[in-house]
């Protein structure tokens, strides 16, 4: 197993601290989070709900903007980016969200499509790339289906290989495995862990999905807006 | 292959239920704007279709003349000293009166609008007056409007009828129509219209009084220039126009005089509203149901830019395909119209042109309006 610390962090928080509301009805979610995450790890994020997982997870997903404290993703200084920036940061990143929040207009292909037709890319590699990633995810039959002919683990599933076509070098996914039976489960895990393995990805996860515990590389537990705890279940070097 | 794929297209069509309806919607608020303009073209067009009709580069009123009717005369002295001006190759007095017809079959007498001319002058660029101007020089002869309102009755040709109380004869038919003044036409000689229209008072022939002098410019003259040589010379009591500047005279006469811009045009502005509601419901609703899908785009990297055009992408979509089947219920609603009332409801490339505008226009603010909503989706309510 490589783990590459001495290359830069794909995430790089320090001092973080965001609030929700503003007055008397402000509220911290985050206090003082300070955490880096490598290439190639696959990082799990537990705790209870209101825990402030979710927030973290937005935020270094530059779907929120940043109040407190630095945060640089894939080389990018959050603090310095306005709307344009963040949504340029958005581009690198793959997001699996528990909704699946497919087109019903659109085929499975044509929904992983639309990530791909963000970036320089042919047709022809579009297509071959959507058929190899929807081959390995068990839906090569299914490429010109709409949602509504798709069972719910399958649908997932398309959202998955929407959020990885890009072959994005930080993946965030909340609960991506929720809804899905154990032989997608696995193929989904089988998919993550390669691409943090073999590609040097870096995976975020909220999940309460024992299932998944087993594949994590470092398991960052929350509570109250601060880490908790912060393990390496498998004993990976630090 | 496409390098982006059509998703206002396919969004659309997925839907087929609701973009039949929304097109039908689209299609009515077409099909409300067409009949409001149709009417108000209908008004100015037939009210200055005979003018239209005219064989004359400017014609000479009444100064007081503002539509074809009420009648105005002026001296036809005025009209032969026209004649001395450079430039004025001919000129040709048109004698215009009212006169009642005699329906044959209920014994009714209707008012007909009559004008009277020499038939060796081409007043009117009608083919039927060409082919019997030798004709109409014979006593007790006229045309007659066959598109004259059915209450004239049957008008048999070559048989007698009464007219202002005595015999004619209609010798051949021509084509104009009724307008919102006039119900019916008769062309004659000016020597068969001096009889038949005598002074009521002291029952003499009076041919000093005519309508219209319609002036034939010698080649090599302006119009315009001619126009303004002619108010010099003629005195103030009538105006010299061009044959468009008295159909614009008529337009703008019953523009202010009888408020019909006015009626029909907030009767377009209701269609038009309709239409941007009908539309915006329709969008709204799309946005609606995609909301998280559009912030999911939104997450992925696209730009609040990308989504404002698929948004206005589906809204111009929407007019053209509501426009076509407005255009074609409006067509048949226009010939329709014309074949029982006779008012001109023309559907000219223009008023197409203008009414594909104002659907696209309809549906662009509808869109504007539907982007406040699609620029709310927000990413970070997606986890």
């Amino acid at each position: 197993m490589t783990t590459e610390h001495s290359s830069t962090p794909t995430v790089r928080i320090a001092g973080l601290s965001h609030f929700f509301g503003t007055g008397d009805n402000r509220q911290q979610v985050l206090s003082d989070v300070t955490v880096d995450i490598h290439p190639g790890e696959i990082v799990m994020l537990t705790g209870p709900s209101g825990a402030g997982k979710t927030t973290l997870l937005t935020l270094i997903g530059a779907l929120r903007s940043l109040q407190e404290g630095s945060l640089s993703v894939l080389d990018r200084d959050y603090s310095t980016l306005g709307r344009t920036g963040l949504m340029q940061a958005r581009r690198q990143i793959g997001f699996i969200f528990q909704a699946h929040n497919l087109f019903s207009s659109l085929t499975a292909f044509q929904n992983v499509r639309m990530a791909l037709e963000l970036h320089d890319c042919s047709p022809q590699e579009m297509a071959n790339r959507i058929q190899a990633l929807l081959t390995r995810l068990g839906l090569g039959d299914r490429m010109t289906h709409k949602p509504e002919a798709l069972s719910g683990g399958q649908k997932q599933r398309v959202a998955v290989a929407r959020a990885l076509a890009n072959r994005p070098r930080l993946i965030l996914a909340d609960e991506p495995t929720a809804a899905l039976d154990e032989t997608s489960a696995t193929n989904v895990i089988g998919l993550l862990r390669e691409m943090a393995h073999d590609d040097g990805a870096t995976v975020i996860m909220v999940t309460h999905d024992d299932r998944m515990m087993t594949h994590a590389d470092r398991v960052i537990h929350m509570i109250d807006g601060r880490i908790a705890t912060d393990e390496r279940p498998n004993g990976a070097a630090t | 292959m496409l390098r982006r794929t059509p998703l206002a297209w396919l969004d659309l069509l997925h839907h087929r239920r609701r973009f039949a309806m929304s097109v039908t919607g689209v299609a009515f608020a077409v099909f409300l704007i067409f009949v409001e303009v149709g009417f108000l073209n209908g008004v100015y067009d037939s009210q200055t279709d005979l003018v239209s009709h005219f064989n004359a580069e400017l014609i000479i009123v009444n100064r007081l003349k503002e539509d074809v009717r009420p009648l105005i005369p002026f001296s036809r002295g005025i009209a032969i000293q026209a004649l001395a001006v450079d430039g004025v190759a001919d000129v040709y007095p048109v004698y215009a009166d009212s006169g009642r017809w005699k329906n044959l079959d209920e014994r009714v007498s209707h008012f007909a609008l009559t004008l009277g001319f020499n038939p060796s002058h081409p007043v009117l660029d009608l083919p039927e007056l060409a082919r019997h101007q030798h004709d109409l020089q014979l006593p007790e002869t006229t045309l007659f409007d066959r598109e004259s309102r059915p209450f004239f009755g049957t008008v048999k040709l070559g048989q007698l009828a009464e007219f202002e109380r005595k015999r004619i004869v209609p010798i051949a038919t021509f084509s104009l129509g009724p307008d919102f003044r006039t119900d019916g036409m008769l062309l004659m000689s000016d020597t068969n219209f001096l009889r038949y229209f005598p002074n009521p008072v002291s029952g003499e022939i009076e041919p000093d009084r005519i309508e219209f002098g319609l002036v034939r410019l010698a080649p090599g003259y302006s119009a315009a220039d001619l126009r303004t040589r002619l108010t010099e010379a003629l005195p103030d009591d009538v105006s010299v126009l061009t044959k468009p500047e008295l159909m614009q005279r008529v337009r703008g006469y019953w523009k202010r005089s009888k408020s019909v811009g006015m009626v029909f045009g907030i009767g377009a502005a209701v269609g038009f509203t309709i239409g941007v509601i009908i539309c915006y419901q329709i969008l709204f609703t799309d946005i609606s149901d995609n909301f998280p899908q559009y912030a999911t785009l939104s997450a992925m990297g696209y730009s609040g830019t990308f989504l404002m055009k698929v948004v206005l992408q589906k809204a111009l979509l929407l007019s053209l395909f509501g426009f076509i089947p407005g255009l074609l219920l409006s067509g048949s609603l226009y010939s329709a119209l014309q074949r029982w009332t006779g008012i001109r409801m023309w559907m000219t490339p223009d008023r197409v042109g203008t009414v594909l505008l104002m659907s696209v226009g309809m549906c662009v603010i509808a869109g504007m309006l539907a982007l406040f909503k699609v620029l709310k989706a927000d990413p970070a309510e997606l986890y």
